[in-house]
């Protein structure tokens, strides 16, 4: 299943490239030219802005999910497991957050506690890849299957012969807002996360391209389809010699309201 | 649409808080332990501000998404009612606020000890102000002082989130008609919506605690109903959080508060993505 995969991020307009609280993970790592998609596994969080250390939370789930068995993205319970092994291995992280904030001689501030004592919150889109095979439930005409679960509004859209033919888990530019389901990094209930978790599998072929993007240009996506446009074809185009620089086209689009000035992360799975 | 502008470091909003610290308000109300008027209000500021810095603190700091005046009315006259190092400044970024309190005080608190039982916890609580309560209650002078502070803000950021003024108040103004200067800060505007002001009743008069009343009938008293009347009606969206907090709403829900907790107005402010766990 020959493919490519591109990855684009931009931080929100008016703050600093580091305050930056989206994360990715693409393993095994891509080069810019042709890849094998079988077993590409991708990971794309939002950190919660109201929550402190949501970049480095949303850098520990990426890391972690972008490693994890399939069956974690097929069956929820499993997908629970995950969440709370990365949850727990967030304690250590913690630590030695606060001991290098100790050691820089800045130590935790008393508006800080509420918020660490709360933990860290991110949306996470996990997905993965394999080759078809015989009653696996796949159409004759698929090379693969793609394999998603998603906590938040992290969105995962399909287009093939020039159509979307998949947005999940959120389908209309409306379901947008500023509550979104998050992962806490405190949170041990895998029996919840399970029940929240939104899980979805779809087959590949060639030509398909996949999308997954962060909220603010997922609704912008979705808000130009509902238009009648078709977005698609600006986002497969970018840093091509007739497509658009992505911190330009971001730019435009904040600068005209027509899209929320916020972290933005675009990652394009572009099967061959 | 208004009330959708962005709260950014490059796009801030003002809130400006009135206190009043007039002699009324050395009366005490309520409950199995009896509080003066002037600490419930100056608890009320202590926790706002508490609120609103936790709510905008990152990493490095908090972030300046809003300007803050603390303006006290009594004694005959208006001013700065900030303590310690912020003591007579008007608008101050949030930042600062944050990094300055006059002090902090440590406090025991029982906390969830995450397997179902209580755990006691030393927590740091910030302190900005102490009760006051001395003189008459130049309430219309502290409107017309927060609608020159407004004023100003808005010519420097005429495209911010519209500015909250809240006053917090036993509501016995002496100055004159209170509701003329309130309709002048109310008439204020940004591009995004016109100013709004909310307000907090501290009472003797008894009677249960009212949140976000849309009408004045179950009120105790002309002062009440007079503040009530001075009070914007709820943006949608505030409504939408006030109905989310358990308050009953309709189109008509006022920024009015009766011998309750006003902190829930921060939780009003959008300044992105909310951290909420999972139900």
């Amino acid at each position: 299943m020959p493919g490519s995969v591109a990855s684009y991020h931009l931080h929100k307009g008016g703050g600093e490239a580091d305050e930056y609280e989206d994360a990715y993970n693409v393993l095994p790592p891509v080069a810019d030219d042709q890849t094998d998609l079988v077993d590409l596994r991708v990971a794309l969080s939002d950190g919660a802005s109201e929550s402190v250390l949501a970049g480095l939370w949303a850098r520990s789930l990426v890391d972690h999910f972008a490693s994890v068995a399939l069956e974690a993205l097929v069956s929820p319970e499993s997908f629970g497991r995950e969440a709370v092994a990365a949850a727990t291995s967030w304690d250590a992280i913690l630590s030695g957050y606060v001991a290098r904030r100790e050691a820089a001689g800045r130590p935790i501030q008393w508006y800080e506690e509420p918020k660490l004592n709360r933990g860290a919150y991110a949306t996470l889109l996990a997905v993965g890849f394999r080759a078809s095979s015989g009653g696996d439930g796949s159409e004759p005409e698929d090379e693969g299957q793609w394999f998603a679960a998603v906590i938040g509004d992290c969105c995962l859209f399909q287009v093939r012969d020039d159509s979307l033919i998949t947005a999940f888990p959120l389908t209309g530019s409306v379901d947008f807002g500023v509550n979104p389901d998050l992962l806490n990094s405190r949170n041990r209930d895998v029996h919840l996360i399970a029940d929240r978790v939104a899980i979805r599998t779809g087959g590949v072929r060639q030509q398909d391209d996949i999308y997954l993007c962060t909220d603010a240009i997922a609704a912008w996506f979705l808000r130009e389809t509902e238009k009648g446009s078709r977005p698609w074809e600006i986002l497969r185009d970018l840093g091509t010699a007739d497509g658009q620089d992505f911190s330009e086209f971001i730019g435009e689009k904040r600068a005209s309201g027509h899209m929320r000035n916020d972290d933005v992360t675009l990652i394009h799975v572009d099967v061959w | 649409m208004p009330y959708t502008a962005e709260i950014s470091r490059s796009n801030p909003t003002c809130l400006v808080f009135l206190v009043d610290q007039s002699a009324s308000m050395s009366d005490a109300i309520g409950g199995e332990v009896p509080t003066s008027k002037a600490s419930v209000v100056s608890d009320a500021i202590n926790r706002l501000l508490t609120e609103l810095s936790v709510k905008c603190a990152k990493e490095e700091g908090v972030r300046d998404y809003f300007h803050v005046a603390v303006v006290g009315y009594g004694h005959n006259n208006v001013g700065s009612a900030f303590g310690g190092m912020l003591a007579g400044r008007d608008l101050v970024p949030l930042s600062q606020i944050a990094d300055n309190p006059a002090r902090l005080e440590e406090r025991v608190k029982k906390v969830p000890d995450g397997a179902g039982g209580l755990v006691e916890s030393t927590v740091r609580f910030p302190v900005w102000m102490d009760p006051v309560s001395n003189g008459g209650t130049p309430m219309r002078q502290a409107l017309e002082h927060a609608h020159r502070l407004v004023d100003r803000w808005l010519g420097e950021h005429p495209s911010c989130f519209p500015p909250i003024v809240l006053n917090l108040t036993d509501g016995e103004a002496n100055d004159g008609d209170p509701t003329v200067p309130a309709a002048g800060i109310r008439s204020l505007a940004s591009a995004d919506g016109a100013v709004l002001l909310f307000n907090l009743h501290v009472s003797d008069a008894g009677g249960s605690p009212i949140t976000f009343p849309d009408t004045d009938a179950g009120l105790p008293d002309s002062y009440a109903r007079t503040l009530f009347g001075m009070s914007s009606v709820l943006p949608p969206h505030m409504r939408s959080y006030a109905a989310q907090e358990g308050f009953a709403t309709s189109d008509g829900t006022r920024g009015f508060v009766y011998n309750a907790d006003i902190t829930s107005v921060v939780q009003f402010l959008d300044i992105g993505t909310r951290a909420t766990d999972l139900r």
